[in-house]
């Protein structure tokens, strides 16, 4: 313990000299504190439009109300408004007659969106009555999605920081060091994961709370993330055993990204009937167990289940990866 | 010059492949194209989220959706099943169809926040719905006119052609060069290439020229073996260059700054975070405040579309300001890495 602990307290004291906490702690913190920002922003996304000064000014409030409107002074410049680059249409009037204006790049859904919204403005129909109702308050998918994309990114950022302490290891000859100190290789991986683990999950609580506040029930947050230490270790001990140097462990980290983050996140694209695909990946279980807090809609595998299955399927590598890198280290 | 230029330039190819990029680009092209070939269905929508319940006499809606090519599966029988429907899926939309084509009321159900003016799109579309069956649609009242002909709609998975070139082929450069940074400044490589004939200038388009080269045979297979060879080759040629050119300037610029992965990594993934964002616009091309567009990413993204997939739009200007930015980032990495890298070395 005493060993586990010492070495605990240099990578702990590497890290404070060389401020790697420091942008370990504040990266992610002010990512997610960016992304809390932008996310109000996207789901408000509305359609533009670009028009004409002379157009009649009740038409022009009538378009207010259903998305941003830019005036411009002739049809020439709102042509042009047009043409740039981002996602704008025109309505201008000529020959007496409204015109919808596009570019020409817009899918079909776009355009028909438009033409649903001059259809409904110049019918003036009144007899169709609308009723909104709304199932719950909470934010759009989208926020949920980025949150736990978030939260998954700091757990990779916490487990491959403290592999690269084991590639540094590797390069300066330390590691030959502990190989022949009492050090068991159970020892030697408890103490890479426990400083990880420590970062990592306070980072993830506190993304989650920059970007969702207190909306989720963080003993279940707190209960995945502690049951995801074995895999939060297994990327750090990835990259500590694959790579010699720091060029092999940015390749390492350039394959260990899509399969960690990427490929969970796609499961929500592929169709359900091809998601077994997935079930041997213990990322894929923590994403779903995180789905269950983020998402208020229920899950086809619940909490409990998925965060077992997280904790079982990682152990399982673990313990598999602990014997190579045993050997590979030369540990005991 | 030029010599100096090719000797250094095989050194870092060798150390590139020595270390397994090499491998590694070849495990990720094999899983990006067996994605986008298998695994990414041709339209992302599966299937139609709509459930809609219509409790009027006539049933004229439920006819006409069905008729429209709607699944059965999403005609349900009464307001708790769409709410349940709602409730299970956080992608559906309950439709509640009341009254008459005369008088017709709808119960729109959903989930979470929706703001006014996405709640007038709703209803636009819904009334727009309804003069379609009752045949008083008032589509002559006004005209579309486009700019350039249509575009054909382009196939959903190949969309992610383009994202792939920008974050996967591109940042290559952004975050090798600082790593041969790192690698150099621990072995004293900067060290002996001060006192070498080598000047900065060399140092940083050596490294350029790797990151170009591995970026154009990574970029081209991507391509080739996705999308095929319907496309403008040269421009492609030339976005890849200019794109890999860039992004090792601004790798460059960071890197300098620092000693090691450990220090580099989180402040490194999270300016290639800030730079994924312009794939939100891509998504929703609606968003694109100005602080997005000036993300170098975006309007190489827009470029790649264009040279993928032609809708016949003009982008001189935008690749004339990615040529400015790239001069700019090499001035800025020259002159970082003269007064800051090389007098580490010393």
């Amino acid at each position: 313990m005493k060993r586990i602990i010492s070495i605990i307290t240099q990578d702990l004291s590497t890290a404070l000299r060389d401020n790697i906490l420091v942008y370990m702690l504040i990266a992610p913190l002010l990512l997610s504190f960016g992304a809390s920002m932008l996310i109000p922003s996207v789901e408000d996304t509305s359609i533009r439009f670009a028009v004409e000064n002379s157009l009649q000014k009740e038409l022009v409030m009538d378009l207010r109300e259903y998305g941003e409107v830019e005036e411009y002074d002739s049809i020439d410049e709102v042509r042009n408004r047009v043409e740039k680059n981002d996602a704008i249409v025109g309505v201008v009037e000529g020959e007496g007659k409204l015109t919808l204006l596009f570019e020409g790049n817009e899918p079909q859904e776009v355009i028909d969106t438009y033409k649903a919204v001059l259809s409904n403005i110049m019918s003036n129909k009144s007899n169709v009555d609308v009723q909104h109702k709304s199932l719950d308050q909470r934010g759009s998918i989208l926020k949920e999605f980025i949150t736990i994309a978030m939260i998954m990114t700091t757990l990779m950022i916490s487990g491959v920081i403290s592999g690269f302490n084991i590639v540094a290891e590797r390069e300066s000859k330390a590691i030959n060091a502990i190989a022949v100190s009492p050090l068991t290789t159970r020892g030697y991986i408890m103490a890479r994961g426990i400083l990880s683990n420590i970062i990592a999950i306070i980072l993830a609580i506190g993304s989650s709370i920059i970007l969702v506040s207190f909306n989720i029930d963080y003993s279940n947050l707190l209960i995945i993330l502690i049951l995801s230490s074995f895999l939060t270790t297994l990327l750090g001990l990835i990259v500590g055993a694959f790579a010699q140097n720091q060029l092999t462990a940015i390749a390492v980290i350039k394959l260990l990204t899509p399969l960690y983050v990427a490929i969970p996140m796609l499961s929500f694209l592929i169709p359900d009937r091809l998601s077994f695909l997935l079930y041997w990946l213990p990322n894929y279980w923590q994403f779903q167990a995180l789905s269950n807090i983020y998402f208020s809609f229920p899950q086809e595998v619940t909490f409990l289940n998925a965060s077992i299955l997280t904790f079982i399927t990682s152990g399982i590598y673990l313990l598999l990866f602990s014997k190579y890198l045993g050997k590979k280290l030369n540990l005991r | 010059m030029l010599k100096g230029l090719m000797n250094l330039f095989k050194k870092d190819m060798i150390i590139a492949l020595r270390n397994s990029l090499f491998w590694v680009l070849i495990v990720t092209l094999i899983l990006m194209i067996g994605m986008v070939r298998f695994l990414i269905p041709d339209e992302i929508q599966l299937t139609d989220n709509r459930l809609i319940f219509d409790n009027s006499q006539d049933k004229a809606l439920e006819k006409a959706l069905l008729y429209g090519g709607l699944s059965e599966e999403n005609i349900l029988q009464s307001e708790e099943e769409v709410i349940e429907g709602v409730r299970e899926n956080s992608q559906s939309i309950g439709i509640i169809y009341e009254g008459s084509l005369e008088s017709p009321r709808f119960t729109v159900v959903h989930h979470g926040k929706i703001n006014p003016q996405q709640k007038k799109l709703i209803d636009a579309s819904l009334k727009g719905l309804m003069s379609a069956l009752t045949g008083t649609n008032t589509e002559e009242a006004y005209q579309l006119e486009f700019i350039r002909p249509q575009a054909p709609p382009i196939s959903k998975k190949l969309t992610t052609i383009p994202t792939l070139l920008v974050f996967e082929v591109l940042i290559l450069g952004f975050m090798y060069i600082a790593l041969f940074m790192f690698q150099e400044k621990e072995e004293g490589s900067i060290r002996a290439y001060r006192i070498s004939p080598g000047n900065t200038s060399q140092y940083i388009l050596s490294k350029t020229l790797v990151f170009t080269v591995v970026g154009l045979v990574y970029g081209f297979s991507l391509v080739l073996l996705t999308v095929g060879t319907d496309f403008n080759f040269l421009y492609l040629a030339l976005t890849i260059v200019l794109g890999s050119a860039l992004y090792t300037f601004l790798g460059g610029i960071v890197g300098v700054f620092f000693n090691n992965i450990s220090e580099w990594f989180a402040i490194g993934v999270s300016l290639l975070v800030i730079n994924m964002i312009p794939i939100i616009s891509s998504l929703y091309p609606a968003f694109s405040p100005k602080f997005v567009t000036y993300i170098p990413s975006y309007s190489i993204l827009l470029i790649f579309n264009e040279i993928l997939f032609p809708t016949g739009k003009q982008l001189f200007s935008t690749t004339l300001a990615i040529v400015a930015l790239t001069i700019v980032a090499y001035i800025a990495c020259h002159l970082l890495v003269e007064n800051k890298l090389m007098k580490e070395g010393r």
